[in-house]
């Protein structure tokens, strides 16, 4: 158990307090007496009785301790059984270089390293189909890599950058039903991805689908058939953003004009909250973006089910505010990659630094886990939830973590303190009203 | 106040309750505090003169010496009530002052009312001899005049009191009786000074039970002396003990001085008392 507000503790000194009070209060006033004649002999066949505390006593006592307790916002953690999963992008963006000469993909790795708990995983692993909660069995697999098949899950893995420099993509996951939808894209000019399912190789062309049998495994290759070494990420969580206006403020608050090429109607695929999504801006209040793969510009999104949207520059105040409610397992990330229609890393970083100038460190709560923007990256993951898997250096044993890691991982207890001191107080109402 | 309007009536109730009482006893008409029987003294002899009447001429006298004498009596002696209260700081407790002052001023009416005289003493004063019925409430400015405070000192109030005259005294004795070796002394001296003796013990019921509660600090009322105690169930049977033995001890006290004791508490109906004491 932690405390969030520990020095709410010092309301324990009440409970003290209170016993001194009461005993002040309870000492007897000297009583007249004619003669202490026939008392001596008491004074001396009279032995200390032990004295029973008052239950009003009692009462504010376990109020003012509950109270403190419950100022203090413990919380209790639990060993997840859901998996978090902290991916870091190894995308070309990554490459971007923040003014300590670090690349950001440096950089986050070392805030990650520092977080504890959190260990990088290799995409070689079974990582993706434990991040997606997905049971091995009895799945069945399809593999899209059209814009118009994807149906975009409950989040995206990005499979880093390949030794070849395209950056790969499952581009979402969902499960439904018995099946597994994965989008499968890249970035660059690929046009034939290699997907391992199971212990079949699937080689999808960009813009096909299919659905095959999950066996449990789910790796991107390369072109030479070989698992791309490289970190993954994974997106789990919705967070919902108003497509019509979220994007283009967030342009607008960079001070970056859209690109060219960009176009409402295009690849981002907005889905209503819960229902299916589909291809092309929807506009309303309950538009959820979910897909932000977008010419040049590269919104991982972490999509919230049941936060509205509100507008602001704003994507990333909506994933603050999401945060602060996001009750499962959940990997942010933005990032903005580097195209060739945006330019080079040192527009990245002027991008980068424009997003932290509308407060977009603030805008996250260092909690347990969760962390700041790192550099161009943000990376948040409860240490609590990740998987341990392995580190580079140990392979994964390959357990899967059970269920879909949905839940609370840290349980607040001060609800269930404050309840109790209410109730306490409500007895202590009811004992010490004046009897008539 | 303690001798008010209320009290006085009850005094005059009082009166005719106790020779009621007394009636059914056989002694009609008498206060028992009146020298009993009514006889007049002999008071010697004086030569006779002319207009001597001749039944008083001593003549065993005149056979022995020839000499005409005659024998001279004097009139009957009033009964003396002298009350000793004890105004010490432990009277102060419960109401057992007032009570005693009540008692004693009952007493001192009837005996007034009967043709005795009266005298009230304690440590710190004492009246002079009260000879009239209309003089009572001279006796009941003396008794609330009497000093307050302090401890008992019954010696020394009976040092205070008036000199007693002949006729027969009776003494009575208000007081608490916590320090027995005084009263001890106290009433030895009285017995030497007086036909009987009466000690009237104070005793308030709330003085021989234990307060109900659970921790007490208890100040004695003459001293000053604290005492705190937490009164479990052995302190307080301790106490109910002591208690007992004291009233016993008490009682063995006055008798072995040849006092008559009689327990008076603050409730006790006046009337009661009062027949109590004086039958």
């Amino acid at each position: 158990m932690s405390l969030l507000w520990p020095w709410a503790l010092l309301g324990l000194l009440a409970v003290p307090l209170l016993v001194w009070l009461d005993r002040r209060r309870r000492r007897p006033r000297p009583t007249a007496w004619p003669s202490l004649l026939l008392w001596r002999g008491v004074a001396e066949a009279a032995s200390p009785t032990r004295r029973r505390a008052e239950p009003l006593l009692l009462l504010e006592c376990a109020a003012a301790l509950l109270l403190s307790l419950a100022a203090a916002g413990p919380v209790l953690t639990a060993d997840s059984e859901a998996p978090v999963v902290g991916v870091l992008d190894t995308g070309e963006w990554m490459e971007a270089r923040r003014s300590d000469g670090r690349s950001a993909l440096e950089a986050t790795r070392a805030e990650l390293r520092r977080i504890p708990g959190i260990e990088i995983v290799p995409a070689k692993s079974d990582l993706l189909t434990v991040a997606a909660g997905l049971r091995a069995e009895g799945r069945r697999v399809a593999i899209g890599t059209s814009r118009a098949d994807i149906r975009p899950g409950p989040g995206y893995v990005v499979v880093g950058r390949a030794a070849q420099g395209d950056n790969l993509a499952i581009d979402a996951v969902r499960p439904r039903g018995d099946s597994l939808w994965f989008a499968v894209a890249t970035d660059g000019k690929r046009r034939e991805v290699a997907v391992q399912v199971g212990d079949r190789t699937v080689t999808l062309r960009t813009g096909s689908a299919a659905t095959v049998p999950f066996a449990g495994t789910l790796r991107i290759l390369d072109r030479d058939n070989f698992a791309a070494d490289n970190l993954v990420r994974l997106d789990r969580t919705p967070v919902g953003i108003r497509y019509d206006r979220g994007l283009k403020a967030l342009a607008a608050a960079v001070g970056a004009g859209l690109p060219a090429r960009y176009d409402e109607s295009g690849p981002l695929v907005i889905t209503t909250r819960g229902g299916e999504p589909v291809a092309g801006p929807v506009r309303g209040a309950d538009c959820t973006v979910e897909a932000g793969f977008f010419d040049g510009l590269l919104l991982g999104e972490i999509v919230w089910e049941g936060v509205k949207a509100r507008e602001g520059p704003g994507i990333l105040r909506w994933r603050g505010k999401a945060l602060a409610k996001m009750a499962g397992p959940a990997t942010l990330w933005i990032g903005l990659p580097l195209d060739r229609d945006w330019g080079d890393a040192s527009t990245l970083a002027v991008l980068v630094d424009r997003f932290k100038r509308f407060g977009l460190e603030r805008r996250y709560r260092e909690r347990r886990g969760f962390r700041k923007v790192v550099g161009d990256a943000v990376v948040v993951g409860r240490p609590v939830g990740l998987v341990r898997t392995k580190g580079i250096d140990r392979p994964w044993d390959g357990r899967m973590p059970a269920g879909e890691g949905r839940g609370e991982r840290e349980r607040s207890l001060r609800g269930v303190l404050a309840a109790a001191a209410i109730l306490v107080l409500v007895c202590y109402l009811y004992l010490g009203r004046p009897v008539p | 106040m303690i001798f008010d309007a209320e009290f006085r009536r009850r005094l005059e109730v009082l009166k005719r309750l106790v020779a009621r009482a007394l009636a059914g006893r056989g002694g009609a008409g008498r206060s028992p505090l009146r020298d009993r029987g009514g006889r007049v003294e002999f008071g010697g002899h004086r030569p006779y003169v002319p207009g001597d009447e001749a039944e008083t001429i001593d003549w065993n006298v005149y056979a022995r010496l020839e000499a005409l004498v005659v024998k001279e009596f004097e009139a009957p002696k009033e009964a003396q009530l002298l009350l000793i209260l004890d105004r010490s700081g432990s009277m102060g407790c419960f109401r057992k002052d007032a009570a005693a002052l009540r008692a004693a001023a009952a007493l001192g009416w009837l005996a007034l009312a009967g043709g005795a005289r009266v005298a009230c003493a304690s440590r710190g004063g004492a009246s002079a001899w009260i000879t009239a019925r209309e003089r009572f409430p001279e006796l009941l400015d003396a008794l609330e005049r009497l000093p307050r405070g302090g401890a008992a000192d019954l010696p020394e109030a009976l040092r205070r009191a008036p000199v007693p005259g002949s006729g027969r005294r009776t003494v009575m004795v208000f007081s608490d009786l916590y320090e027995a070796e005084p009263a001890a002394r106290a009433l030895a001296a009285f017995r030497r000074r007086a036909g009987s003796v009466v000690c009237v013990h104070l005793v308030a019921p709330e003085e021989l039970r234990a307060p109900d509660a659970h921790a007490v600090i208890l100040r004695d009322a003459e001293s000053g002396e604290t005492l705190e105690l937490e009164l479990g169930g052995k302190a307080r049977a301790a106490f109910q003990v002591a208690a007992e033995h004291f009233l016993e001890e008490r009682g063995k006290l006055a008798a072995s001085h040849g006092a008559r004791l009689v327990r008076l508490s603050p409730g006790d109906d006046l009337v009661a008392a009062v027949e109590r004491l004086v039958t």
